[in-house]
């Protein structure tokens, strides 16, 4: 579940500096002010999106390749049933949100 | 046969000594006794790349920018090479912005590009993806030991010789361990298409400090 709001910008230490020109120029409070609402707005956009699609990028990131696919559709038999049971254990380790 | 000496300050310009030596046939170098004519000129006019903007040792910065690199007359287009670059939040991506007047240049980033793993299987190409007011580097990063990133990326301006009069280009090839931690080979390309001129990039990410060993900006001498 997402932090709130509150909790995400309380996480970040206050930045102090930016690099321009390869020359370091201090922040003002109003600044650093900014940059820690855009952190926190930013990073929850990020959870809520996790939340809402992290099934689908895990499922994506760990389903057998689209080379063992074909491998197996053209093998069938016993290489179908275990890829099948791959993709399934993957599935049942990310369920749908 | 009289010959020049140049002195390099290391810092873009060198000395140029019209008749301080000279080299014979017998590889013999002369040096004449008498003073030597002095000119200074920059580095510009050697060609081939150009340093022209660097940051080194940059730690918890919340944005490394490049502001005043581009000049269209002299370059055809920039090297920008970035070394050990590191988030301080974790699981988050960088986002690039092309630069004018000190601002970031809105618009559509479109995006293309395939990574491949070079430690697992994920692998994938992705194409006609957009991102609004900036281009999102899409491999992620971590704070794990060694999640760091390296790239080069060549970027062409909007305007100059090779314009297409409004379009900005750049792509970049990157290797990178992202926060799971995979390690990534990466080619990426962004384009925004803006009258607005190109005149910097700056580097950030969506929360966190960034740190890097260092950004060299080259130009691409005409």
């Amino acid at each position: 579940m997402a932090q709130s709001l509150e909790d995400i910008k309380a996480s970040f230490e206050a930045p102090t500096h930016r690099v321009v020109d390869g020359v370091q120029v201090d922040l003002t409070a109003e600044e650093v002010e900014e940059t820690l609402n855009t952190w926190a707005d930013n990073e929850l956009a990020r959870q809520l999106d996790e939340e809402q699609n992290g099934w689908l990028y895990n499922r994506q990131a760990e389903y057998p390749s689209l080379e063992d696919c074909i491998h197996a559709l053209l093998d069938g038999g016993d290489t179908l049933t275990d890829l099948q049971a791959q993709r399934q254990a993957v599935k049942d380790a990310y369920p749908k949100g | 046969m009289p010959g020049q000496i140049k002195i390099d300050d290391g810092s873009g310009n060198y000395t140029v000594l019209t008749n301080g030596g000279s080299l014979g046939s017998d590889k013999t170098i002369t040096i004449p006794n008498e003073t030597a004519t002095l000119a200074t000129t920059t580095a510009t006019d050697l060609g081939g790349l150009v340093k022209l903007a660097e940051a080194e040792n940059i730690s918890a910065a919340t944005d490394i920018t490049f502001d005043s690199f581009v000049n269209n007359t002299l370059y055809n287009s920039y090297q920008i090479i970035w070394n050990n670059l590191t988030s301080g939040n974790d699981n988050v991506n960088m986002r690039i912005y092309f630069r004018n007047s000190s601002s970031d240049i809105t618009g559509t980033y479109r995006k293309s590009y395939w990574r491949a793993a070079m430690d697992t299987t994920t692998s994938g190409f992705v194409a006609n993806s957009n991102d609004t007011n900036f281009h999102t580097v899409p491999i992620g990063f971590g704070t794990g030991t060694y999640e760091n990133h390296r790239g080069l990326m060549t970027l062409y301006s909007n305007v100059g010789e090779f314009s297409n009069s409004d379009v900005i280009h750049a792509n970049y090839t990157m290797y990178g361990r992202n926060q799971t931690p995979d390690l990534f080979f990466a080619e990426v390309g962004t384009t925004l298409e803006t009258s607005t001129a190109l005149e910097g990039i700056k580097f950030q990410f969506a929360s966190g400090t960034i740190s890097a060993d260092s950004i060299y900006v080259y130009g691409v001498r005409k």
